[in-house]
């Protein structure tokens, strides 16, 4: 998701000139989580106050000159909690997503290129695992032992796995039926060679895509899950936290979580149009009915 | 179709029954031990284990699992620590108002994202499609519980219009029940209308290409009969099957928005149980709830099947 860079280059001549060829809504998603990404990478450095500095004297100022979106009930600076807190935000979206792929797409493989029983248990585990609503599966992963940020992130990746394991299975299988995985078996190469070497290359263009649609809920559901106390916890300036945490201050102090809120929105429409333009990118099929 | 019914039913149960052991399971491995919960903290160990017999918490895992089980099957959830009641009751009453709360957002989601659907596909490219579209994505681009914030801010904290959460009996009146239900039901509509909106106006397209309709409006029909009468009716269908998920997914996700609103549903229940460590209740509701949601997506396909005979077929086929 990060490596959204190329709007930062943008002043190269050549760029400008190929950018009609790009799809609208993938330069668009580029441009505003260009700045949401340098937040992430940079955001400590660039806060004008540190995250968790306490300053009784100015609790709850309004928007200003000092504080750009006005001050927590601490004190602390909601702009520069925001801005670190984007880090945590996006971290634990893309990590939870890495995590349900690293998990689902060799048992999608396996279920899709060897069936059989082991095809079949896979999928059966993955029926189970889908029936629970996702955030009440996160709920019960976590309800275990005392919450904690990583915690939720494996929470969130469990509950994608199945989603994952059905595409890579549903690609595996079309793949099959293709002309170069018959010359593959036919030429007596091994099951290894053939998972990959032939297949993978060829599924992660449309994992790609799901990959960055997933991002999106696992962000959500990561900010839902801070939001109950169950993913980070404080002092962390996880945005769903500072909103969890700006609640009771909301008539006197919207802004503490207003701010967190508007960032969120930022990031979650810019990845759904990079995801949107990713697929028409990727996948010329997928041309959309709506 | 009946025999799709039962084959579905049948694996249901069986998806049930492996939801319970997790369930279980994951419970048996949460901290806090419910002998020593109920005899309190300046217990002896001789009280305690009393209590573990007297509960049968000696016995083997599988022994206190199918006690559990057979109860849930008698329609007896056990009894909650901290409330010291009977689950059972408490539940229903949680669950009723939770899913109060899911058809009145189903009810409105429906009406309000068809309407939508319906008048950005026949003002296709205009304006009022792009506005449409526009709108209906706000709703999914922010978490729900920052649309809840916004919303109590906007209606309960500056226009003092509604109250902010909590929830009032019917039995006090239709007003104060009804204005309890306006702020979390608008949440949920807000987060649920785009992908309706959307999906009726897809399907709304298809169908206003098709020859009947061409057909309906050579013979001369007014266009709001063609379209309200003849186009409609067939591109509702997707639509249906897709509100079916939705009742699940509002079951699944109420726990935000009722604590966000402080409505005493099931949601809360669950989040209360688990601040608590009331094992039996957190059992339960986990249950209950996965059961309900599990309910609803089978009926999404179930109504799937039962307007599209070539899906009907080839699963009966597989």
């Amino acid at each position: 998701m990060t490596d959204a860079t190329p709007a930062r280059q943008a002043p190269s001549r050549g760029l400008l000139a190929r950018l009609p060829a790009l799809p609208v809504s993938l330069v668009i998603g580029v441009l505003l989580l260009a700045p949401l990404a340098v937040a992430a990478v940079a955001g400590s450095w660039l806060a004008p106050y540190p995250y968790d500095e306490m300053n009784i004297m100015s609790r709850l100022q309004p928007p200003g000159a000092d504080f750009w979106f006005g001050t927590d009930e601490f004190g602390r600076d909601v702009f520069s909690r925001t801005l670190v807190g984007t880090g945590s935000s996006l971290v634990m979206g893309v990590a939870a997503t890495a995590l349900s792929l690293l998990a689902g797409v060799p048992l999608g493989l396996v279920a899709g290129y060897k069936g059989g029983r082991a095809g079949e248990a896979i999928m059966r585990a993955m029926d189970v695992l889908m029936s629970f609503p996702p955030i009440l599966l996160g709920i019960l992963v976590l309800a275990v032992t005392p919450p904690a940020q990583w915690k939720a992130i494996v929470a969130i990746g469990i509950v994608y796995v199945p989603q994952v394991v059905r595409l890579t299975r549903a690609i595996t299988l079309e793949l099959m039926q293709e002309e170069f995985i018959t010359a593959a078996r036919l030429r007596g190469e091994s099951a290894a060679y053939i998972l990959f070497h032939e297949i993978l290359p060829n599924i992660w263009p449309p994992l790609a895509v799901e990959a960055s649609l997933r991002v999106v809920f696992a962000i959500l559901l990561g900010a839902s899950l801070s939001f109950i106390g169950m993913g980070a916890q404080p002092p962390s300036s996880d945005w769903g936290l500072m909103i969890s945490e700006a609640r009771p201050f909301v008539e006197q102090a919207p802004w503490i979580a207003l701010c967190p809120g508007f960032a969120l929105a930022t990031a979650v429409i810019g990845i759904n149009l990079l995801g949107d333009g990713l697929r028409s990118l990727l996948d010329p099929r997928n041309t959309g009915a709506h | 179709m009946l025999a799709y019914t039962l084959t579905r039913l049948v694996y249901l149960a069986l998806v049930l029954a492996v939801m319970s052991v997790l369930v279980f399971l994951v419970t048996q491995a949460m901290p806090g031990d419910v002998a020593s919960m109920i005899a309190g903290q300046f217990a002896s160990k001789e009280v305690v284990d009393a209590i573990a017999v007297k509960l049968g918490l000696d016995q083997p895992l599988i022994v206190q699992y199918g006690r559990w089980a057979a109860g849930i099957l008698r329609g007896d959830l056990g009894r909650s620590l901290v409330l010291e009641q009977p689950i059972a009751p408490i539940l229903m009453e949680a669950l009723g108002r939770s899913l109060v709360l899911a058809v009145v957002a189903l009810a409105v989601v429906a009406v309000v994202g068809i309407a939508l659907g319906v008048l950005a596909a026949v003002r296709r490219g205009k304006l009022t499609d792009q506005l449409v579209s526009g709108v209906s994505y706000l709703g999914i681009a922010v978490p729900d519980f920052f649309w809840a914030i916004v919303l109590v801010l906007v209606f309960g904290s500056y226009l003092k219009l509604l109250p902010t959460g909590g929830y009032a009996p019917i039995a006090d009146g239709f007003l104060p029940w009804a204005s309890h239900l306006v702020l979390p039901v608008v949440t949920l509509v807000l987060m649920l209308l785009a992908r309706i909106a959307r999906l009726t106006r897809s399907s709304m397209i298809d169908v206003l290409q098709t020859n009947y309709v061409k057909f309906a409006r050579a013979k001369g029909m007014p266009e709001s009969v063609v379209i309200l009468r003849h186009a409609l009716k067939n591109a509702l269908l997707p639509t249906i099957t897709v509100l079916a998920i939705d009742f699940g997914l509002i079951l699944g996700g109420v726990v935000v928005i009722e604590t966000i609103f402080s409505y005493p549903g099931m949601g809360r229940l669950l989040l209360f149980a688990i601040q608590r460590h009331d094992l039996p209740l957190i059992q339960a509701t986990i249950l209950i709830v996965s059961a309900a949601y599990c309910l609803a997506n089978l009926t999404a396909d179930l109504l799937y099947a039962f307007v599209n005979p070539k899906i009907r077929h080839g699963m009966r086929a597989s």
